[in-house]
């Protein structure tokens, strides 16, 4: 057990604090502290920055083109990039469909896709969840039929990421309805500039179109775009969702939320004296750092495990409770550091449905529709009731 | 001890549910919204007609009769429905603090409070810093023989719109109350809008020169918070009431969803572990009724009894119903953050009434001050 940082880690801190300097401006790192958000093409842009680096795949083995990171090293860059406020990897593409495509896919769909993800040239959504079908997602009803070499596609996907910015959806789709729900399932990749889809905004709490209703009518898919075999999609889909558990922790971010949370605080005046000195709220930051660490330290345990070769299993689904439950309350705490201020829409630099400019502290921008934002990190990814079900069900065999 | 309706009280409730469910349903709301720019007084006279500006003052000065209950019981029908209109600042303080410091014109002012013929603010923030800011933040400034108002004031609900307000200035030790209209120069106001539909405004004094006939009353520093506390007692109050009615409201939504809402083959309210929770909110809403029925009834008691139940309200409003509101967005999974759905837009109300008025740590210390009598 060895939680030191090696030269060669020590090494590596610096090597991500430089090239974050060299491929992101302050103006941006500043916009984004203060409560706005990058552009797809910013976005994009720093993905190419980290591919031209070899930084990209983290999490791919390297004959395809990762980096095969130690969990030390992904933690280390997950820390410097969150104090730096750079944009967040987009997971769909590199941690989603990635894996997948690695473990399950036809040389020539390794050939057809991998490259793309790994240039951004692609931009992926991910089409789970449908209206009926939430939480109880083998319920799914999109419909397949098979006609020659092609699948025709009907249905409705809902609260699809980012779907506006998407160049190609992993879907799940019903291919047959005789057999028990999770059998009949495919996971297949589809173009979204095929005929017969539309895309319709959803407009949440904090007035951001961040998800989609994803119409499919009609939609003609090639079989070779199905991954695994037919009907075994669910398969596929089980292997996706602990990769998108463990990132959804976002112990990083958080720690780089409770600094940000500290620096109000010591600027706060309570009583005459600065927040940060007035007991009860020290107390209640106080016992979101001890969360914190205690998650911390548990992926981090989890990670090592994971190095070690076992890959992550259902105790991914813990991280995701705590991370979500945290991220939350850290988001509650700031917004009652800030006040009043905090109930002001933003001026978020790129949202059309904000403020002119923002009249208070610029810590205090967007404090509180990232209050309502954050609602989603409980319910996303697998609800917390749904973790908590699974974890009983396989961890405690209940 | 009677903590339940009278007639009168069921009447006031039955005549506002059936004014809002008709005029502020949850699609009128949005219309509202949609057509008027921000600018929230579509049913100002409505409100004026039906009594209910007139709800909170003493029929001595032409109001239909200050009885705090049936003021709240109002308030809360206003929760329930989301109503725009900024009635706790642009009715209640000001009409409150004209009634309390009774000179020759306030009675005046007070008709046309009651009948919404003219549109009065008090200029203060809603924040626990009320009593510093009102002392600090504007200046009387004399140059050349001259008298001007200078300094800003930010985060003031219910200046959006306003024909005259009222301008708390502090003099030696004297509060002065200056009551300026609305076409005057030297000042700027500033509008932002915030997450649960309403105007905050930031306010600038740069050149306003003063006139003594602005002056409306004068007063010691001491008396005027003895009455400014009583009133923004009353105003947190009647938040905390229309937060009651909210969370009623997201209860009985919630209840439905899970009612409704099927997966697995079920509902999901089939479900032991949300059936509790729907339980534990079950439970939290009476709770929020009992501290509030109790905080009307010891409302004119003694100072340290009335703040006591106040501040035992709002830490109430800023804990157990704000983590009900977060459960209840929970339950209802995706659509509980969709901006379409009802349950979000009461969500951002709830949140935004935990922050006004003081915070959860100021009232703690309010409450935890005083014994239990
Ligand atoms: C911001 C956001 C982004 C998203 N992005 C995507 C995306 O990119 N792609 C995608 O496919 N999906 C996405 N989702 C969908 C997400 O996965 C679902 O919202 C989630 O699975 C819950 O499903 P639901 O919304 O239908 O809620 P429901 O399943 O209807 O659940 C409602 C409530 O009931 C609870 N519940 C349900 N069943 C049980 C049970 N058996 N026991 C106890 N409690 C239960 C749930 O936990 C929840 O609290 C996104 C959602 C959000 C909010």
């Amino acid at each position: 057990m060895d939680l030191n940082l090696s030269d060669e880690d020590k090494n590596f801190r610096k090597e991500v604090k430089d090239f974050i300097k060299k491929n992101l401006s302050s103006e941006q790192q500043k916009k984004i502290k203060n409560g706005g958000s990058y552009t797809k093409d910013e976005t994009i842009k720093w993905q190419r920055a980290l591919f031209k680096n070899n930084w990209f795949a983290n999490n791919w083995p390297k004959t395809y083109g990762g980096c095969e990171w130690s969990p030390m090293k992904r933690y280390i860059f997950d820390q410097e990039t969150a104090y730096a406020y750079t944009p967040q990897i987009v997971p769909f593409g590199v941690t989603m469909v990635g894996p997948v495509i690695i473990e399950f896919g036809t040389e020539l769909q390794k050939k057809s896709f991998l490259p793309k993800i790994l240039n951004s040239e692609h931009w992926w959504c991910q089409g789970y969840s449908e209206p009926g079908s939430g939480s109880d997602l083998a319920s799914l009803k999109t419909k397949a039929i098979s006609e020659g070499n092609n699948y025709i596609i009907n249905g409705t996907k809902t609260w699809t990421t980012l779907a506006q910015h998407a160049d190609w959806m992993f879907c799940l789709v019903r291919t047959d309805n005789t057999s028990k729900p999770q059998e009949g399932i495919s996971f297949i990749l589809i173009d979204m500039k095929s005929k017969g889809i539309t895309v319709d905004p959803i407009i949440t709490l904090d007035e951001s179109h961040e998800v989609n209703t994803v119409y499919l009518e009609d939609v003609v898919v090639p079989k070779d775009n199905l991954i695994y075999q037919e009907n075994k999609g669910w398969t596929v889909a089980k292997y996706l969702l602990s990769h998108e558990r463990t990132s959804i922790a976002q112990v990083a971010r958080s720690k780089s939320a409770i600094k940000k949370l500290k620096m109000i605080a010591s600027h706060e005046v309570f009583d005459n004296s600065p927040l940060i000195d007035n007991t009860r709220f020290r107390d209640k930051l106080t016992e979101l750092e001890m969360d914190l660490h205690s998650l911390e330290y548990t992926e981090i345990r989890i990670l090592s495990e994971e190095a070690k070769g076992s890959s992550p299993g259902p105790e991914a689904s813990f991280l995701k409770i705590r991370g979500s439950e945290l991220q939350q309350k850290i988001s509650e705490l700031t917004l009652e550091a800030v006040g009043a201020f905090g109930l002001i829409k933003s001026n978020s630099y790129n949202q059309d449905n904000s403020n002119e400019y923002f009249p208070g502290a610029e810590y205090a921008n967007n404090v509180g529709a990232e209050y309502l934002n954050l609602r989603k990190t409980t319910i996303y990814g697998g609800s917390n009731e749904i973790q908590k079900n699974i974890l009983s069900k396989m961890v405690l065999g209940l | 001890m009677n903590l339940t309706f009278s007639e009168e009280q069921v009447l006031i409730k039955e005549n506002a549910q059936k004014f809002l469910n008709l005029h502020y349903s949850f699609e009128k709301r949005r219309e509202i919204i949609e057509e008027s720019g921000g600018f929230y007084f579509k049913h100002w006279k409505d409100f004026a007609e039906l009594g209910w500006l007139g709800l909170a003052f003493p029929e001595k000065v032409g109001g239909y009769g200050g009885n705090i209950s049936n003021l709240m019981i109002l308030m809360e029908c206003l929760g329930s429905n989301l109503t725009l209109e900024p009635f706790t600042f642009n009715n209640l303080i000001i009409g409150k603090l004209f009634q309390e410091i009774q000179s020759d014109k306030t009675n005046n002012f007070l008709e046309e409070i009651i009948t919404g013929k003219k549109l009065y603010s008090f200029l203060f923030s809603p924040t626990e810093n009320y009593k510093n800011n009102i002392l600090n933040n504007l200046k009387i400034v004399n140059e050349n023989g001259k008298v001007f108002l200078k300094g800003s004031c930010n985060c003031v609900f219910g200046i959006e719109k306003f024909d005259y307000i009222l301008v708390p200035v502090l003099s030696d030790n004297n509060i002065l109350l200056y009551l300026l209209s609305q076409k005057r120069n030297g000042y700027e106001i500033r509008n932002f809008e915030t997450i649960d539909n309403m105007k905050c405004s930031n306010i600038d004094f740069n050149s306003l020169e003063l006139n003594k006939d602005e002056i409306i009353f004068k007063m010691s520093k001491a008396d005027f918070f003895e009455i400014f506390d009583y009133i923004y007692d009353l105003a947190t109050l009647s938040t905390c009431s229309q937060a009651l009615g909210i969370i009623d409201r997201m209860y009985d939504l919630t209840l439905d969803y899970c009612k409704t809402r099927k997966q697995f083959g079920k509902s999901i309210g089939s479900f032991q572990v949300i059936q509790h929770r729907l339980v534990d909110m079950h439970i939290t809403k009476e709770e929020m009724r009992s501290l509030n029925y109790m905080a009307q009834v010891k409302f004119d008691d003694k100072i340290e009894i009335r703040k006591k139940n106040i501040s035992l309200n709002k830490i109430f409003l800023g804990s157990r119903a704000k983590n009900m509101a977060q459960e209840c967005i929970q339950l209802h999974g995706g659509m509980g953050v969709a901006k379409e759905m009802s349950i979000g837009h009461y969500f951002s109300k709830i949140t935004s009434f935990c922050t006004l008025f003081g915070s959860i740590d100021y009232h703690k210390e309010r409450y935890a001050a005083n014994d239990f009598q």
